[in-house]
């Protein structure tokens, strides 16, 4: 996520760059022909050219919008994960009854936490489709890290793990059905989250609403040139190139926030905000580890 | 000697100056972490003054390799090639991860290669891929293949050892790769400086002299082409599926006025690029073999055969084994 007040225009320079040149060029020969050698019927009406533009806008505000939608619902969804998982360790330390004499039952409820932190690191790993077994290993050990080596939804795997403990918890006494339930109500509202995140990271924008807007664009950014000559002569690629620059930096602004979990600059800050769950529900346990936060790195956070 | 995998962890250092292609780059390494259960260094070098925003940075950076069971961070100041050549002189068996700077895809006149710079200066092999890969693509769990290119002007054959003992750790095919240069008038001039095959039955008769030094403990097959090197390689490439590609250092960088430049044969390459510097061995089994050497052996390729030309050695051979074994590949 980008967080820095200024938005450096040239980043948006490397996806832009091929199109606007093709076009900058296009345009000087279209104003060199009809200056220097004449040829005027290069000319275009420029009234069919406004109907064209109004129906790309259209296109172009749709496409950002659901481009936006898909990423502010992802952030949304990884907000909602905060909670919950605050929520859940809220209730594994309040609701579960802990003889504080018996260790095995400490021991599992630290273990739950210690599960759901996992399931969180193991969600963003799922999400940017990165290894997340080395991180496990530090997080719950060798053995337990390898026996989620068998699935292949190892965020799945652990909800499983601590609905499994949350079984073992009452099957020794320290949960009675009633809390049971509010405990796994909010395992399900876990697996809802990494459902709807799977949703977005597996179905991609229709493609229709992403080609047509930029076969849209480059139509249009082809005939300005000769809708403008008639009136700019010789100034026509100043004002067709604005217009291009413009056209062609929304349609690669919606292509750039359309997948929120690409392990890019604009994604939805998934590094940031695991080790903010991570360091909270470790106060919580009363494990404050000297683990440090996520900043932003010149104005970037992962 | 076992390989490092099997009796210490292979160690990388990730060199990271926090750009997005090093962000791109953190599944590639914690997937290398995990596949080879590997140690990490995150090494940055600051410009001296910087070193508060330098830690903060660091800090933040591939955070979740603070579980890691054997990472750590470490920071330096001063000037970067020169810092990241220091740290790996002290850790010469270690392999060096450095991705590309991001493009800009504007002139860049004065525009130095830090990558190339770095490569001048180390002995440790470096992991790094192509500002132009689209995806970065992954190191197989078993299995898969491994290519190393062989331009045959190499004074020695340490990059065909770190592929091989790659190929051995990893169960995967090795493929020996050669492009042939187009017949032209340039071609008589080359044969004057140059010891490289010119023809077919030459380059066969160097590749499968090199096959045999690495003996049968690794499935090796050999890719010839003829015509312009980045298309050939590039078609090679797609030819033997690998997802590594392995050169010496020497191939990869390329003088050009006043600074070092990666190879444009390389631009089409869809593999990581593994670019291994010759180590300084005196040690015939590692040499390139001489033009009136290149013959099959007579006898089948067997590890004595090299093994009774190689003195106790001194220094690591191998990023992923240490020395004290016969041949070409690691024991």
């Amino acid at each position: 996520m980008i967080l820095r007040d200024s938005f450096p225009v040239q980043r948006l320079w490397p996806k832009t760059y091929k199109r606007l040149l093709v076009l900058l060029g296009f345009d000087c020969a279209v104003a060199a022909l009809y200056v220097f050698a004449g040829w005027h019927w290069l000319s275009l009406d420029a009234l069919p050219l406004g109907t064209l533009g109004s129906a790309l806008a259209i296109f172009l505000a749709f496409r950002a919008n659901a481009a936006y939608g898909r990423w502010w619902e992802a952030r949304q969804l990884w907000g909602q994960l905060v909670n919950t998982s605050r929520a859940l360790a809220r209730q594994a330390l309040t609701a579960l009854d802990v003889d504080p004499d018996d260790p095995q039952q400490r021991a599992l409820r630290s273990a739950i936490i210690v599960n759901q932190v996992a399931f969180v690191h193991a969600l963003r790993c799922h999400l940017r489709r990165q290894n997340p077994f080395p991180e496990l290993a530090g997080l719950l050990g060798a053995a337990e890290t390898e026996a989620l080596r068998r699935y292949g939804n190892v965020p799945n795997a652990l909800t499983l793990r601590i609905a499994e403990q949350l079984q073992q918890a009452r099957a020794l006494g320290m949960l009675d059905s009633l809390r049971w339930s509010a405990l796994d109500a909010s395992l399900t509202t876990l697996a809802n989250i990494q459902g709807s995140c799977e949703r977005i990271k597996n179905t991609p924008l229709p493609r229709q609403f992403s080609l047509l807007p930029r076969v849209l664009v480059d139509a249009y950014c082809w005939l300005v040139p000769l809708a403008l000559v008639s009136g700019l002569g010789i100034f026509t690629p100043v004002a067709s190139a604005l217009i291009s620059f413009t056209l062609i930096a929304i349609d690669t602004a919606s292509d750039a926030i359309e997948e929120p979990f690409e392990n890019t600059v604009n994604d939805t800050p998934m590094t940031a905000l695991s080790r903010g769950i991570e360091l909270t529900l470790r106060e919580m346990l009363d494990q404050r580890k000297a683990l440090p936060e996520v900043r932003a790195i010149d104005g970037f956070v992962y | 000697m076992l390989p490092m995998s099997c009796n210490d962890n292979p160690h990388l250092i990730f060199a990271t100056n926090f750009s997005e292609a090093c962000h791109a780059a953190i599944p590639m390494v914690a997937h290398w972490v995990d596949t080879l259960q590997a140690r990490l260094t995150l090494l940055h070098v600051h410009p001296r003054g910087a070193g508060s925003q330098a830690a903060r940075s660091l800090d933040s950076f591939f955070a979740e390799s603070a579980h890691y069971p054997s990472s750590s961070r470490q920071l330096l100041s001063g000037n970067a090639a020169a810092g990241i050549a220091e740290f790996c002189r002290q850790h010469p068996q270690a392999m060096l991860v450095m991705p590309p700077s991001v493009r800009s895809y504007l002139p860049r006149p004065l525009h130095v290669s830090l990558r190339t710079q770095v490569l001048r200066q180390v002995a440790t092999p470096m992991l790094t891929m192509l500002p132009d890969s689209k995806a970065i693509p992954e190191l197989p769990a078993l299995g898969g293949h491994v290519a190393c290119w062989i331009t045959g002007d190499e004074p020695r054959l340490d990059h065909v050892r770190e592929a091989a003992a790659l190929a051995r750790q990893r169960d995967a095919e090795l493929h020996l790769l050669f492009v042939l240069p187009e017949v032209s008038e340039g071609l008589m001039l080359e044969a004057l400086y140059s010891d490289r095959p010119l023809a077919e039955p030459a380059a066969i008769r160097l590749l499968d002299d090199i096959a045999a030094r690495i003996g049968d403990q690794v499935r090796v097959r050999v890719h010839l082409d003829t015509g312009s090197t980045q298309r050939s390689l590039a078609r090679l490439l797609r030819a033997s599926r690998a997802s590594l590609l392995v050169v010496d250092r020497d191939t990869v960088v390329r003088k050009r006025l006043l600074r070092g430049a990666f190879a444009s044969a390389l631009r089409d390459s869809p593999c990581l690029l593994i670019c291994v510097p010759a180590r300084s061995h005196d040690d015939d089994g590692d040499r390139m073999p001489p033009p009136n050497a290149r013959q099959r052996p007579a006898l089948p390729p067997s590890a004595g055969l090299v093994r009774r030309h190689r003195p106790a050695a001194k220094a690591p051979r191998s990023w992923l084994a240490w020395d004290g074994a016969p041949g070409l590949l690691p024991a």
